[in-house]
């Protein structure tokens, strides 16, 4: 579903991409991991559309289509969904209002009727059990004052309400504690399917304890310096990143 | 509470400390000011014949004007014809050495802590001292020249480089731009010229100090600071004058131009006479600070401790023409007994991506009125111009006043202002928790004190921020500290 | 200038002159008030509090005295009405005080047309007139008390406590294009009495080019209550020039709801004495201009006395060549120890052509005080675009949520659904992509 090929791409000049290769199919989680500074955060806002970043190279293929030529929301419609490392918080924006206008024009753009208000508000208070996001968050703004966790409980219920085709969850587990991790992980799998595909990027291992990738990528100075299956990640876990970049290096 | 207030008074009211008179031998011109007295300044300079033009011009236009009435300021009327426009020691002004410099003059700056001597060098300090109007020692100009910075009095300015002062002065503050800056454009009697040429970061800091001491002898600053192209500079000025019981005029102009990649750093330290503690005598300090950031991401900074004179009435501003160029203004102001200082900044946004911060501190004691009025202009063309702005008001006692008169102009969509204030007193609950660990009520009010203008004081050169900081503690002695 | 100066006296003087038969016991009050205007002229921008906004616009349209006599179309005004329970309303027809659409249905106030009660030689009423106010502090104040026609007159008696707000409504017809309506209210809360005020301001067609302006005098006696809840939305051909004076006794407390949503030219002071100790006020605010339109907001919040506290908030969205004015002033006098006071002002500015003056001001003379203001002027958020559209919304859509996301705290002030919605509907922001 998602094909990137040689992209590379720069911020302000700096090169920070220098060069992807990546297939995901429908179903599969991949993890990307990576120290930090290595690209692992730029490659997911430059899959969601970001402003700020020039690709110099390379393309983006999202179910047959050029994604990178698409608009934020455009993209968003075609079921693509970040996750972000820190929500924006959106003061005076109720978050049930902002939910149900997203839920609405993702439905528009599928030539889909509008959901009713009865059955978005059974659908959102059933998710946010699920995320155990408290109900009084729904009636209050945007990410306005809520806790780091709280904050990511509500990434995931964003998801769950708009049900992506490809998920990227861009260092959700940063800044959570056990528990935390756990229900938003638990959220997480719970969306898995078969014609869903994740993109998981951490600097951790620890999130991957719960979430089961298909594949891991190392990420290290703009390029995947080593792809392999989940037991990547735990030799990560066990040797750090050096030994790895050194051998690319090498 | 009136009785810790009774009791930071008592305190408060300690003599001014740099209250005495220097006698020195002086050539004075009887009071008064007419065409032949701004013949007179400019012959005795030995002025190009331009500059006289202009003096005359000034003073022309100067007769067509009204003296500014400003709603918060109170103050008996100034008598422009009682005052003298020209004063200079006699002593010959061509010094080869300290040894040559006037003794009791030496022994004048030793009493302020100013002493003009070899720690200076070490320090890294140049002095440029006046003397009333004249400038009568100068000390380090060779390593400056080396680096090919000019330091040096405005008349000697205009003898040595009269193209490059006609080429920037008035560039700035035309001398139509406001009653005071018309009547200095006649009549400046002296002042500092530096010019910093390209690529050049000035070695040292330069800096100034300005004595007021003839009686009834206004004094009409002119200072001019040029950076050209990548060059940086740091320049202080610091003021005391000696007590004085009749009101005297200060009425000074200074302009700053700074052209690409330029960095000038202006830094104040201003203790005149404010007068006694029934609200006689003290200076009339009416200051036009003006910097030009004329060039691409040039950047100018004025930073002011004010806690002198009977009256102030200043607004060092930036005008941010130039591309990414940069304008911050830091200030504490202190008043107290029957001061009113007026003060604050404006910053004018004209180049793209133009930023400016300001943070102005003021500390209001005992019957003195202190008012923060800036002005924050986006002009339409300023495409995503920033301003920060700050103003925190501190009371002592009951029967001040603090004023904030922010003014925000916006015609730029992409602009971001920001404009906070608060106005509040020393905080019981503050207090009560550095006395119970044991500071003394005084002390504590002082470290709150101190703590409420870090934000400025930490843009002061080091040498000046501890000077600042004891400024602080003998002007607020005893109502804080 | 001068010769339209000239000529707006002599009308003025007429038009008093119709009002003194019979003598509304005004007259020379009246007369002292013109004079006060004849010392005074119109506001000029050397006068420190007209600074930004200019007259002239105003006075080129020269506007003329309404006729006295209109037909009303009793049905279209009665679906302008609040659908919600009252305890009253009061009509007010291109100035004209509507009596058979009046009503009062609550037996703690008193309401009617302030010209009956003078005509009924009303102590109380003559007393209170211009006991705020003076003769006025500008031109247009003095010439409000010259010249006022009419207005209401609402007295919630001691202790009376509204189970339901009190309407009162001002429409403005075809028939008052090119008029001047000057109207004054006076407002009464006697002490411990608690009351809602609902005011609307509304033209019956677009296009409508008439001059609403007004002089309030409201007073709170001890532990008085008043919420007053005002949406000015008029046409975008209209002017409105609102002085609004507000006098506390101890314990009192007002809260001042106001929107400024339509009008090509708008102005509204609010002057907020305290007059005793531990009285409170509260005034929020929201201002929208788009194409051709100003709107200006003064706040004159006086604290003389001690122990009192006060809470402003005011935000503006300028669109299009919209300008916009903020003055907001507090003052804290030598005796008034222990005052509160925060005053908050915010703008958003989407338009290359727009223009925001905005001058919060703090004069404070008493130590034992906590005192704040801020202003913004800045943008929608960038980072709050992406993240909604990353969720799927268009631009169009996020900037719509986003500029009502800014002025929802203020908004959620009117409490009232069917206000809030009368609000929205007038309140679009479909054009805001098209500017920026």
């Amino acid at each position: 579903m998602l094909s990137i090929k040689s992209l590379t791409a720069n911020v302000e000049g700096k090169e920070i991409l220098r060069g992807i290769d990546l297939e995901i199919k429908p179903g599969e989680v991949h993890a990307i991991m990576g120290p930090n500074g290595s690209g692992k955060s730029t490659l997911a806002h430059i899959l969601s559309g970001r402003d700020g970043y020039t690709v110099t190279g390379g393309e983006v293929s999202y179910m047959g289509i050029n994604l990178l030529q698409l608009e934020p929301e455009e993209r968003a419609q075609k079921g693509v969904f970040l996750a972000m490392q820190y929500p924006v918080e959106l003061p005076g924006v109720n978050n049930m209002t902002f939910l149900r206008e997203s839920m609405n024009s993702i439905r528009k753009a599928r030539g889909e009727p509008e959901i009713d208000t009865l059955s978005f508000m059974k659908q959102v208070k059933e998710k946010a059990r699920l995320v155990k996001l408290d109900e009084k968050l729904l009636k209050r703004s945007v990410n306005a004052g809520f806790s780091g966790g709280e904050k990511k409980r509500n990434e995931i219920l964003q998801m769950a309400m708009l049900e992506p085709n490809l998920a990227i969850l861009d260092e959700t587990d940063s800044g959570l504690d056990i528990d935390a991790l756990r229900t938003v992980a638990d959220g997480v799998n719970m969306l898995r399917s078969a014609d869903r595909g994740m993109i998981v990027v951490t600097h951790y291992q620890r999130l991957l304890d719960y979430i089961e990738p298909d594949r891991v990528h190392v990420l290290a100075g703009g390029r995947i310096i080593r792809s392999g299956g989940k037991e990547l990640a735990l030799e990560l876990e066990a040797k750090g990143y050096g030994w790895l970049l050194e051998e690319a290096a090498a | 509470m009136s009785q810790t207030t009774t009791e930071m008074e008592e305190l408060i009211e300690s003599e001014y400390a740099q209250g005495f008179v220097t006698k020195i031998e002086s050539d004075t011109f009887p009071p008064g000011l007419s065409e032949a007295v701004v013949r007179a300044i400019s012959a005795r300079k030995d002025e190009p014949e331009w500059m006289l033009e202009k003096r005359l011009e000034a003073y022309r236009y100067w007769l067509t004007m009204e003296k500014p009435e400003w709603a918060k300021i109170n103050h008996p009327p100034v008598d422009f014809q009682g005052i003298s426009y020209y004063s200079s020691p006699k002593r010959p002004v061509a010094l080869e050495s300290l040894d040559q410099v006037d003794p009791e003059l030496l022994a004048t700056y030793e009493k302020l802590g100013i002493p003009i001597d070899e720690q200076k060098a070490l320090a890294g300090v140049a002095v440029d001292a006046v003397f009333d109007s004249v400038s009568v020692a100068t000390t380090f100009r060779e390593s400056l020249s080396e680096a090919g910075v000019i330091f040096c009095s405005m008349s000697e300015a205009l003898r040595e480089y009269p193209e490059l002062v006609r080429r920037y002065m008035f560039s700035v503050v035309p001398y139509k731009d406001n009653f005071f800056a018309a009547l200095n454009s006649a009549v400046f009697s002296d002042g500092t010229f530096v010019f910093i040429p390209k690529g050049v970061k000035c070695p040292m800091e330069l800096s100034t100090y300005f004595r007021i001491n003839e009686a009834r002898t206004g004094q009409f600053e002119r200072t001019l600071i040029v950076a050209e192209e990548a060059g940086e500079v740091s320049y202080l000025e610091g003021c005391t004058a000696p007590m004085r019981d009749e009101n005297q005029l200060h009425a000074a102009v200074v302009e700053l131009v700074a052209l690409d990649d330029a960095k000038i750093k202006y830094s104040t330290v201003q203790n005149w006479y404010p007068g006694d503690m029934q609200g006689r005598g003290g200076i009339y300090n009416f200051v036009t600070k003006r910097g030009d950031c004329r060039g691409d991401r040039s950047h100018i900074s004025w930073t002011q401790v004010e806690t002198g004179s009977a009256v102030t009435w200043k607004y060092p501003s930036c005008i941010l023409r130039g591309k990414d160029s940069v304008g911050e203004f830091y200030s504490v102001a202190v008043t107290k007994g029957y001061q009113q200082a007026d003060t604050g900044t404006k910053m004018i946004h004209i180049g793209e991506n133009s930023r400016s911060t300001i943070v102005s501190k003021g500390i209001s004691a005992m019957k003195s009125s202190n008012t923060y009025r800036g002005l924050v202009r986006v002009a339409a063309k300023a495409e995503n111009a920033r301003n920060h702005t700050r103003c925190d008001s501190l009371l002592i006692g009951d029967r001040c006043a603090a004023h904030t008169f922010p003014y925000i102009e916006v015609k730029n969509p992409t602009a971001q202002v920001e404009h906070e204030a608060t106005t509040s007193k020393v905080s019981e609950d503050q207090l009560f928790y550095c006395r119970q660990r044991g500071l003394s009520e005084e002390d504590a009010v002082s470290m709150i004190i101190n703590g409420f203008c870090k934000e400025v004081f930490k843009e002061l050169p080091m040498e000046f921020a501890v000077e600042a900081q004891k400024l602080l503690a003998v002007s607020l002695e005893g109502a804080v500290g | 200038m001068n010769a339209p100066l000239e000529e707006y006296k002599s009308k003025a003087r007429n038009s008093i002159e119709c009002l003194m038969k019979p003598d509304d016991g005004l007259f020379d009050r009246r007369l002292a008030a013109l004079a006060r205007f004849e010392e005074l002229g119109y506001p000029n921008p050397r006068l420190e509090a007209w600074r930004y906004t200019s007259v002239e616009g105003l006075l080129k349209q020269d506007f003329a005295t309404p006729p006295a006599d209109i037909t009303v179309n009793q049905l279209e005004v009665e679906t302008h009405f609040l659908k919600q329970p009252l305890a009253g309303r009061l009509v007010f027809v291109d100035g004209l005080y509507q009596a058979q659409l009046s009503e009062c249905q609550h037996t703690g106030i008193k309401i009617s047309s302030l010209k009956s009660a003078l005509a009924e030689g009303n102590r109380r009423v003559l007393e209170a007139v211009g006991s705020q106010t003076g003769l006025g502090e500008d031109g247009f104040a003095a010439l409000n008390l010259a010249g006022f026609q009419d207005g209401a007159l609402i007295q919630v008696l001691e202790g009376g406590k509204l189970s339901a707000p009190i309407e009162l409504l001002h429409l403005t017809s075809r028939q008052a294009t090119g008029c001047k309506i000057p109207t004054r209210h006076l407002i009464l809360m006697e002490t411990g009495a608690d009351a809602e005020l609902i005011e609307r301001y509304q033209s019956l067609e677009e296009g409508i080019g008439s001059f609403n302006h007004l002089v309030y005098e409201i007073s709170l006696a001890e532990s008085a209550q008043l919420t007053h809840k005002r949406l000015q939305m008029e046409s975008d051909q209209a002017y409105h020039l609102s002085d609004i004076h507000i006098a506390l006794q101890a314990r009192a407390n007002y809260r001042g709801v106001n929107a400024a949503v339509g009008s090509r030219w708008s102005r509204t002071v609010l002057h907020n004495r305290f007059m005793q100790a531990d009285a409170h006020c509260e005034l929020d605010g929201l201002y929208l201009v788009s194409d051709g339109q100003l709107s200006d907001y003064h706040l004159d919040v006086d604290h003389q006395v001690p122990h009192c506290t006060s809470r402003e908030n005011f935000k503006g969205i300028l669109r299009g060549s919209g300008r916009a004015v903020f003055d907001g002033l507090i003052q804290v006098g030598e005796l008034a120890q222990k005052s509160e006071a925060h005053l908050h002002n915010a703008n958003l500015m989407l338009s290359r052509r727009a223009e925001v003056d905005t001058k919060p001001q703090l004069m404070i003379l008493a130590d034992d005080v906590v005192c704040s203001h801020g202003t913004t002027v800045g943008q929608l958020d960038q980072q709050a675009m992406f993240y909604m559209r990353s969720r799927g919304l268009n631009e169009e859509q996020a900037k719509r949520l986003l500029c009502q996301g800014f002025i929802a705290d203020v908004v959620e002030r009117f409490e009232d659904p069917e206000l809030i919605e009368i609000l929205n509907q007038r309140v679009s922001f479909q054009e805001t992509l098209a500017e920026s």
